[in-house]
């Protein structure tokens, strides 16, 4: 990233701009020679002298030896911009009063980066001389970004001038999360998170941490109970990779407060941290992630307890948990259908009384099944009439059940 | 040819600089009565290197050539340069300081020694030329593929490699030549040759790239793998032992190079495993992999992990890396200058100081530290971070880079140097 490398432009300072993206090794493949070689011995005199050689293990290319950055390179939300602002007095006269001040225009909005106030950094500057700044930046925002620098100062004669100098650079996406919420029946929620590294270069991922929400609390299932991390000996994502990254949360609800809680729910946010060539940083927080909760409905009916395998002509029995999730009482009346060709058989009271159930709470009843085929059955309908309202319930199928051969 | 030629009392004049990558520079200086530059007026020198003529194969029909701007005074002038720019005539041997070298083995031996290595290559053009294959010339083939690969030579190289095929053609092996060695079985070409021919389509995408490069070198691997399989007597299986670990390293390199970093850092361990004597080079290695990845935390484990094994020298080097890769400069420069303390011919850490010192905002200082290595070394890539430093200072840059061509062009092995680095 350079000024315009002609003349200063009439001026008698000059800018120039280098960004300190970290330092890097360059790879150097070295003069190949072993001593029994025809003129082994001057080669490896040549090889030896290269001071990006390695010793012992001379042909591999990278070495020690560090260079500074050469051009601008790419930047990535999260990370931080790091400049070398260089002013330098080209001229053969001494200047007062040199004033450097930066600033970054962004799309929304624009921010010192330095100097906020334009004091001036020197009272003189002699020919030869320089000031110079190491700015560094947190970046924010996606897109377009403009990185100003205003010089101005006070020449021989007197004169107050000034000059500025744009330099034009894009921030990139370096990850692209995606996330999906499973609920299992026990009201279990978990959610993964998809990580995809949209740069061109590895990125280490030194933390994925879900913060979340006072509704919640999250345990971090991507680690093996020794402490490993589940990605094993993958040391960093590759460009275009994806890693997924689970979480089991928890709502700090009681079973009371759930049943009313309707609508979007905020679960937390996802708090990312990388480190990419030779340890630059980048940090990125997601907005918060929010959930969709399906209300529960007035009644509800799970199974508590049903056996895992049962032969066929044996019977058994399940216990199905009747939950009053509303502030009122009721009255049930419980109504079994037979499923056409079905392998289950009800026993006893196919239509009967259960009783009441009163609000916030649940009532478990034992129902009689005889199993008459082999395979995997649906329990059977369930039909519940509330007798105070009147109102009907229909269950379709509450559970499956396998039944083995006799 | 250039297409300038103009001619005032300050003359143009258009260089241009570079091999395969031809990198147009063109340059205009003023030249002779402003006392810009010192006396004898500089002299436009046009070096012309014919990619040779070889019985053995066809040869790349570009002709590639370079000048240079030099300042030599006692360097005669090529024929019809003063004047603007002309071609030199087609020349197959060409010795920068113009004195005629004459063909002998013992000429090859000192260019070497000299590091002047592209005069070295056009000697053996003309070793080479007229010689068929036996036991002496392919020693002076595997002596050319290692120029032209540090040359960075590649189509050169490729096309010569090419008749080589898969290293098993029947001139390739002892029994080809009974007089010579009789009784004698196995392959003539020498190991270093085959190191070569393995890792050269990782620099010649045409023949492969890295994948091309993998399957020569796991081929080679297999065959190491066989014989020692079959029983060695001791020495020489310490020999092949030797080869294979010289070739995953290799393998290793061309990973890491080709950005599989995971899959080098991998081979790296195991060859730690097989040869303890290695651990502590080849855990370096791996300790700077693991930067240039982020993973701090496993670097800074392994070094623990060989911390006693090393020289105080070489831990100071070390956590300057580790430092440089937290963001502490100013503790990383410390280090740096410890090690150079310790071995004040340490260039490298001289150089990593001088990346330091530039990250604190000390640029002044920085470049006084990175002319303080030009002193020791005159490595391109010394003079590319300085030239960059200088080009970050001042606009007026220029002065300053002639300086550094005038030193590179006072030692005797200038001839090959990538002057591109010093974007004059």
């Amino acid at each position: 990233m350079e000024a315009n490398p002609a003349s200063s432009g009439g001026h008698a300072l000059s800018l120039r701009v280098m960004r300190l993206t970290k330092p890097a090794i360059v790879p150097n493949w070295p003069l190949l020679a072993d001593k029994k070689d025809y003129c082994g011995e001057e080669l490896i005199g040549q090889r030896d002298k290269d001071i990006t050689t390695i010793p012992k293990i001379h042909n591999f290319p990278y070495g020690e030896v560090l260079t500074v950055p050469q051009n601008f390179g790419s930047i990535y939300l999260g990370e931080t911009f790091s400049s070398f602002v260089n002013v330098q007095n080209e001229s053969q006269q001494t200047v007062r009063d040199v004033v450097l001040k930066t600033d970054l225009q962004t799309s929304s909005q624009r921010m010192p980066l330095s100097n906020p106030t334009g004091q001036a950094m020197v009272s003189k500057l002699v020919p030869g001389e320089n000031i110079s700044e190491v700015i560094n930046h947190e970046v924010k925002e996606l897109g377009g970004q403009l990185l100003v620098c205003t010089v101005s100062y006070i020449n021989t004669s007197g004169e107050k001038l000034m000059f500025r100098k744009y330099f034009k650079f894009q921030v990139l996406k370096p990850l692209d999360v995606r996330t999906k919420f499973f609920t299992t029946q026990d009201d279990e929620i978990f959610l993964e998170a998809q990580i995809t590294n949209t740069t061109p270069h590895a990125l280490h991922m030194q933390k994925v941490v879900l913060a979340p929400s006072p509704l919640y609390t999250a345990t971090d299932l991507n680690f093996l109970g020794n402490g490993e991390s589940i990605f094993g000996e993958s040391d960093y994502i590759n460009p275009d990779d994806t890693w997924q990254y689970l979480y089991k949360l928890t709502p700090k609800m009681t079973q009371d407060e759930k049943s009313n809680v309707k609508g979007v729910s905020s679960v937390g946010k996802l708090d990312i941290m990388w480190l990419s060539n030779f340890g630059e940083k980048g940090r990125l927080q997601s907005s918060q992630l929010q959930r969709l909760i399906q209300p529960q409905g007035e009644l509800v009916v799970t199974v508590q307890s049903i056996p895992h395998f049962i032969s066929s002509n044996e019977q058994f029995q399940v216990v199905l948990r009747l939950r009053n999730t509303t502030d009122r009482k009721y009255n049930l009346h419980l109504t079994l259908r037979q499923l056409p060709d079905s392998g289950l058989v009800w026993v006893g009271d196919i239509k009967k009384v259960v009783g009441e159930v009163p609000p916030c709470s649940f009532l478990d009843i034992n129902l009689d099944i005889l199993p008459v085929k082999s395979g995997v059955w649906d329990l059977g309908e369930i039909g519940i009439e509330n007798l105070v309202t009147s109102k009907r319930f229909d269950y379709p199928s509450v559970g499956q059940i396998l039944v083995g051969l006799t | 040819p250039s297409d300038s030629g103009d001619y005032d009392t300050t003359y143009t004049v258009s260089c241009q600089t570079g091999y395969e990558l031809v990198d147009d520079v063109s340059e205009s200086g003023a030249c002779g009565t402003d006392g810009e530059f010192a006396d004898p007026a500089p002299e436009c020198i046009i070096m012309t290197c014919t990619v040779p003529e070889i019985v053995y194969g066809t040869a790349d029909p570009r002709k590639q050539w370079y000048q240079r701007r030099v300042r030599a005074p006692n360097l005669p002038v090529a024929a019809g340069d003063s004047e603007g720019l002309a071609e030199a005539p087609r020349q197959s041997v060409f010795s920068p300081s113009m004195q005629s070298i004459s063909l002998s083995e013992s000429n090859l031996r000192h260019l070497v020694k000299e590091g002047r290595l592209l005069s070295a290559v056009n000697m053996l053009t003309e070793l080479l030329n007229t010689a068929e294959m036996n036991l002496k010339t392919i020693r002076l083939w595997t002596l050319r593929f290692a120029l032209l690969v540090k040359l960075k030579l590649y189509s050169t190289a490729e096309v010569e490699m090419a008749m080589f095929g898969n290293l098993d053609n029947c001139d390739l092996f002892y029994e080809y030549y009974p007089g010579e060695h009789p009784g004698k079985r196995g392959s003539i070409v020498p190991w270093s040759l085959r190191l070569l021919w393995s890792i050269l389509p990782l620099h010649c995408p045409t023949i492969g790239g890295l994948y091309g490069a993998l399957d020569r070198m796991y081929g080679l691997v297999y065959h190491l793998d066989q014989a020692l399989l079959a029983g060695l007597p001791y020495v020489q299986e310490q020999r092949v032992i030797k080869y294979k670990t010289s070739l995953l390293v290799q393998v290793a390199g061309a990973l890491a190079g080709s950005g599989s970093i995971q899959p080098a850092i991998k081979l790296l361990k195991q060859i730690k495993q097989s040869q303890p004597e290695l651990s502590v080079p080849v855990s370096n290695a791996m300790i700077r992999l693991y930067y240039q990845v982020g993973n701090i935390y496993k670097g800074q484990c392994l070094l623990a992990e060989i911390q006693d094994k090393l020289t105080e020298e070489e831990w100071e080097m070390n956590a300057g890396f580790k430092l440089i890769a937290l963001g502490e400069y100013s503790e990383a420069y410390q280090h740096f200058a410890r090690a150079v303390n310790l071995n004040p011919g340490n260039t490298v850490a001289s150089i990593n100081g001088a990346v330091c010192l530039l990250y604190l905002g000390r640029l002044g200082d920085s470049i006084i530290q990175f002319e303080g290595a030009v002193k020791t070394s005159l490595h391109p890539m010394l003079l590319f971070n300085l030239v960059s430093l200088y080009e970050l200072k001042t606009v007026a840059s220029t002065s300053k880079k002639y300086n550094l061509l005038d030193t590179i062009t006072s030692k005797t092995d200038w001839e090959a140097f990538p002057f591109e680095c010093l974007r004059l």
